[in-house]
């Protein structure tokens, strides 16, 4: 029986080699390699010690692996005595021989196989250092890479070179044709500590003559955001995991890499044209970057909502949208248009996270909420229409919702009012300002949306702020408080709007 | 991958066709071009990428295009090509062979066509003989050998243009088949369909078109980015016994991008092949499925998909341009995985002309196939990581994975194999010994270096040497040296001398002067 486990010897080979001491002749003859029988074969090697073992040792050791030998000419090297003169060197490496598979068919015929210089019982071929230009990063089309090992190990040219190496530089190995032409064939270079010999292709390539991608499908596009998806490819870089890492998952790493893709591209237009959102980054930060993460913090749904308060803090100021005229053929779609589009947008952007997390759905909530009335209905008198549509909705959750920013805004009225007084001139005041006029005469449409709108207008301003004190906020919360107002009618959130209102005007 | 077409030019191709109802008279040879010029067209169509060269045959044979992608140029040089004297297929096969093998590399996919009538030539150079002994050559005449196998991977087809239900070719059959069988690297032989005509021929020939010269289509992926794609040249399954296993794989229809690296992590990776990745339009896309559902003729389909893109699709946003361009402008790639266990990466790829393109490049199948990127499994996303493994400014890299031993080249062991090792260093004790008092620290660490890997060694008379050496290098001092220099090196001497220089466990330490109390 096989064990399952181990690898089942199929074949011995058995190597006896016969050592004398240096100077002594051998009373034994080499004997080639002898079947024995169908799964033991033997041979023997006599031969003298020191440096005639190692040259056998290598030429073993050459056989078993299949190595061939390269050996780069022409090494410059400074001169010990004289730093500042220097001379060439050649240094011999064994390789694994595919990586002259392409070069052998014409390397006889220009002379580049010759006798192994350091003294090995092969052929080796010889290849012409080119002193490297700069460090020029590029992908060169290798057909193969080998593990390499110099054969006079630490020897002064061979150590020159692979300390050359190892410092992180590369060498390209020219093979010198008798027609005069430079072929690069070969390149070194380590990785990691080890140095490989890359085989370069130097045959004629299929692709020549190539068509251009801007002649293709798509080419004639000009307008990709490829900076942006420089980012989200620098985002979505790989790295080896650690132990810990995989220690104690059972997850492919990759796998988990292609998931986050999937993640990351739920909503990426690819073209400046195709999108809004994505050009008013300034606007909207950092709700992108977070609503992406598997899990949101209560604070993380806060940025998230401040960031959908600004969009209708502008939408209310009327700002100009960042929008490009593709074009330029006459004035582009209609403001009110763009801010639909942009709703639209930001709305596929946070429904393909919604199902995430509870907190997730949150900050899709609160878009909704204040999307409605400027989304789907363009003027502010068709007011009960909205409100129809409104009841539709999740009733319950809608008036926690706006009861919460309420409940916010109430606690830190009276701090809001000593701050709102010291920097009345300040920027925020202004907006507020510009902001009543909307506020009033949207008070005949559904009174509950105008609240929210309003109340998040306030709650915005103040937890920019008052950052520091949302804990102490929490801390303080009186839950009793907050389901009395639960309990009351609909009518009682919008006193308590004009409440505010008032008191903001003080 | 490169084809060549290789028609036998022999007398037997004049042979008449006997047609029913068919005025005009054929010979064999006028069905075979017509057959190579359908095939052309297939290649027109559907892969214009495609370099072909075509070869006639006789007793001897000759390149009559080199490799080109000008079908129309082999259309022509085939209509005045001559007829010669007796088929010869082996020295056919011999100069193919050297033919593909002086144009491309070892590692390039290519395809020989062989079109003949079914005959196998007469006397020694027929391929009954050549078949005879194709295994027994004398392997000290090089110029000898039969050619096959090819060299490098390359499936042989022939096509016999000839009515298989004759008795000459039935009995000729066998000695193709085994043709086939000795390359090993598939291909079949293709006969027309009972009748001989030049419809029968020309199916045929579109039959192997279909087969072995269809495109590759499929899809590339990234999350929720989705595009289109034609790959060319086509894809190749991987098929390879390996030392402990058999791998086959086959080239997925979707590639899916995992991941992206920098250009300079993955460092010229040793690729298998390498294949431009073009968009297809939605159109033509929308077309070939029309046209498959509708009546399976793929030969319409193929008129439009690689003609170039009209102005409306170059206007339609396509993703691989959009990553053609970030790959580009970041200097990174992306990894793609395109079967079981067999990834690859896509980057920005330029000719020598600056035109610049996607290209893909396949690795080796495997989980690892590039050393100094590690297992790809292992990859995982930076956002997994606690601590960013690009760093905070993008200033280092988790890149490349560093194997668990060092390399005898990358540290500093004592070799002694030929005399100049030993040489230099002993030269490099004696560097240090004449700079002394200055290089006490580095001429005590060499002088311990040695005196242990002597040990090692059992080489013990080296002790004794170095200490009549530094002896000797204590005479030379000049007057004008530093004292603390004399009394290093005589101390050094008797060290090496003294029945504690043979304990591998101690050190030889430096002489506590006044001196060199004074500079401490």
């Amino acid at each position: 029986m096989y064990n399952l486990i181990l690898l089942p010897i199929q074949h011995c080979e058995l190597v006896i080699i016969h050592i004398v001491p240096f100077g002594d002749d051998s009373k034994i003859a080499d004997k080639p390699l002898r079947q024995v029988s169908t799964s033991f074969s033997c041979e023997l090697h006599a031969t003298p010690s020191g440096t005639p073992l190692y040259n056998k040792l290598i030429h073993l050791c050459q056989k078993q692996y299949d190595l061939a030998s390269t050996t780069v000419t022409g090494i410059p090297m400074k001169e010990e005595q004289n730093a500042s003169s220097s001379a060439n060197y050649d240094v011999e490496l064994l390789h694994p021989s595919e990586a002259h598979d392409d070069l052998l068919k014409s390397a006889a015929s220009d002379g580049l196989v010759i006798p192994s210089k350091e003294g090995l019982p092969t052929e080796t071929i010889t290849l012409k250092w080119c002193t490297p230009k700069s460090n020029i990063i590029e992908l060169n089309y290798c057909t193969g890479a080998y593990r390499i090992t110099p054969v006079d190990v630490n020897s002064r040219p061979s150590s020159c070179l692979t300390n050359f190496l190892l410092s992180g530089r590369a060498v390209m190995l020219e093979q010198p044709r008798k027609s005069g032409t430079k072929v690069i064939s070969h390149l070194l270079a380590s990785h990691g500590g080890e140095i490989f010999v890359h085989a370069i292709n130097t045959a004629r390539s299929l692709l020549e003559d190539p068509p251009s991608i801007s002649e293709g499908c798509g080419g004639r596009v000009t307008d990709y955001r490829i900076n942006d998806f420089g980012e989200f490819m620098k985002e979505n870089r790989l790295a080896p995991a650690t132990h810990e890492m995989t220690a104690n998952q059972t997850e492919v790493p990759l796998l988990k890499a292609k998931k986050r893709l999937e993640r990351m591209s739920r909503y990426w237009p690819m073209v400046i044209n195709e999108t809004i959102i994505f050009n008013m980054a300034s606007h909207i930060d950092p709700l992108p970057s977070l609503i992406i993460k598997d899990t949101l913090d209560d604070e993380e749904v806060m940025e998230c909502k401040k960031a959908v308060y600004h969009v209708v803090g502008m939408e209310s100021r009327n700002e100009a949208l960042p929008i490009q005229l593709s074009g330029s053929r006459g004035k582009g779609p209609k403001r009110d248009e763009q801010y639909r589009q942009m709703w639209s947008e930001l709305e596929m952007l946070i429904k393909g996270y919604a199902d995430t997390s509870p907190n997730h759905q949150k900050v899709l909530e609160c878009l909704l909420d204040c999307k409605k009335p400027t989304a789907e209905d363009k003027s502010p008198k068709k007011g009960d229409k909205v409100f129809a549509k409104e009841e539709k909705m999740d009733v319950d959750s809608q008036v926690e919702q706006s009861w919460k920013t309420l409940e916010k805004f109430q606690k830190m009225t009276e701090r809001e009012k000593s701050d709102h007084n010291k920097s009345d001139s300040g920027p925020p005041s202004k907006r507020a300002k510009m902001e009543e006029p909307s506020a009033s005469t949207g008070s005949t449409s559904g009174p509950q949306n105008l609240l929210s709108l309003w109340t998040n207008r306030i709650a915005s301003i103040h937890s920019k702020r008052h950052v520091e004190f949302a804990g102490r906020l929490e801390s303080k919360d009186n839950v009793a408080e907050l389901y009395q107002h639960m309990n009351e009618d609909k009518g009682t959130p919008m006193e308590t709007g004009t409440e505010n209102k008032q008191q903001n005007r003080m | 991958m490169p084809t060549v077409i290789a028609l036998d030019v022999s007398l037997s191709m004049c042979r008449p066709v006997q047609i029913p109802d068919c005025t005009e008279e054929y010979q064999r040879r006028n069905l075979a071009i017509h057959g190579i010029n359908t095939l052309l067209d297939h290649f027109s169509s559907s892969c214009r990428l495609e370099f072909v060269s075509m070869v006639v045959f006789s007793y001897l044979w000759e390149q009559l295009v080199p490799f080109t992608r000008d079908f129309e140029s082999i259309k022509t040089a085939l209509s005045k090509s001559e007829t010669y004297n007796t088929t010869c297929i082996e020295g056919a096969i011999t100069g193919i062979r050297q033919l593909l093998y002086d144009e491309w590399n070892a590692s390039t996919a290519s395809q020989v066509i062989l079109v003949t009538d079914g005959s196998i030539g007469v006397g020694q150079k027929s391929l009954k003989n050549s078949l005879q002994n194709w295994d027994q050559r004398d392997p000290k005449v090089p110029e000898d050998q039969f050619p096959l196998p090819f060299p490098f991977p390359c499936k042989l087809h022939i096509a016999i243009v000839g009515n298989p239900n004759d008795a000459d070719i039935k009995s000729s059959m066998p000695y193709f088949e085994k043709l086939i069988e000795i390359n090993g690297q598939g291909g079949e032989i293709f006969t027309p369909d009972n009748i001989l005509n030049l419809k029968s021929v020309q199916t045929m020939f579109e039959e192997l078109g279909e087969k072995y010269y269809s495109p590759y289509h499929g899809a590339l992926h990234c999350g929720n980015f989705k595009c289109p794609i034609q790959l060319f040249p086509a894809p190749e399954p991987y098929d390879k016994t390996d030392e402990f296993e058999h791998i086959s794989v086959d080239i997925s229809k979707t590639l899916e991008i995992l991941g992206f690296l920098d250009i300079a992590d993955v460092a010229s990776p040793p690729m298998l092949s390498r294949h431009l990745v073009l968009p297809m339009s939605t159109k033509n896309i929308k077309k070939m499925e029309e046209s498959k559902q509708e009546n399976g003729e793929v030969e319409k389909e193929n008129e439009n998909e690689e003609e170039p893109a009209s102005t409306e699709d170059g206007k339609v946003p396509s993703f691989t341009v959009l990553l053609h361009g970030s790959l580009k402008v970041e200097g990174m790639v992306a990894l793609t995985q395109v079967g079981e266990n067999w990834f690859g990466i896509l980057y920005s790829w330029a000719d020598s002309k600056k035109k610049s393109n996607l290209m893909l490049s396949l690795f080796t199948p495997g989980d690892e196939p590039v050393n100094w990127i590690g297992s790809l499994d292992n990859l995982a996303p930076i956002s997994a990581f606690t601590e960013p493994p690009y760093g905070e400014d993008d200033n280092k890299t988790p890149f490349p994975v560093r194997p668990n031993d060092k390399r005898s080249y990358a540290q500093s062991c004592v070799v002694w194999i030929k005399q100049s090792g030993l040489q230099t260093d002993l030269q490099k004790v004696l560097r240090h010994a004449r700079k002394l008092p200055d290089k006490q620290q580095q001429f005590y660490k060499e002088l311990n270096r040695l005196r242990r890997a002597a040990l090692s060694f059992g080489f013990h008379d080296l002790l004794d040497a170095m200490g009549t050496m530094l002896d000797r290098e204590c005479q030379m001092l000049p007057g004008s040296a530093h004292p603390d220099a004399s009394m290093q090196l005589a101390h050094a001497a008797n060290a090496l001398r003294s029945d504690k220089a043979t304990d591998f466990t101690q050190s030889i330490m430096p002489l506590r002067t006044n001196f060199s109390q004074e500079d401490g």
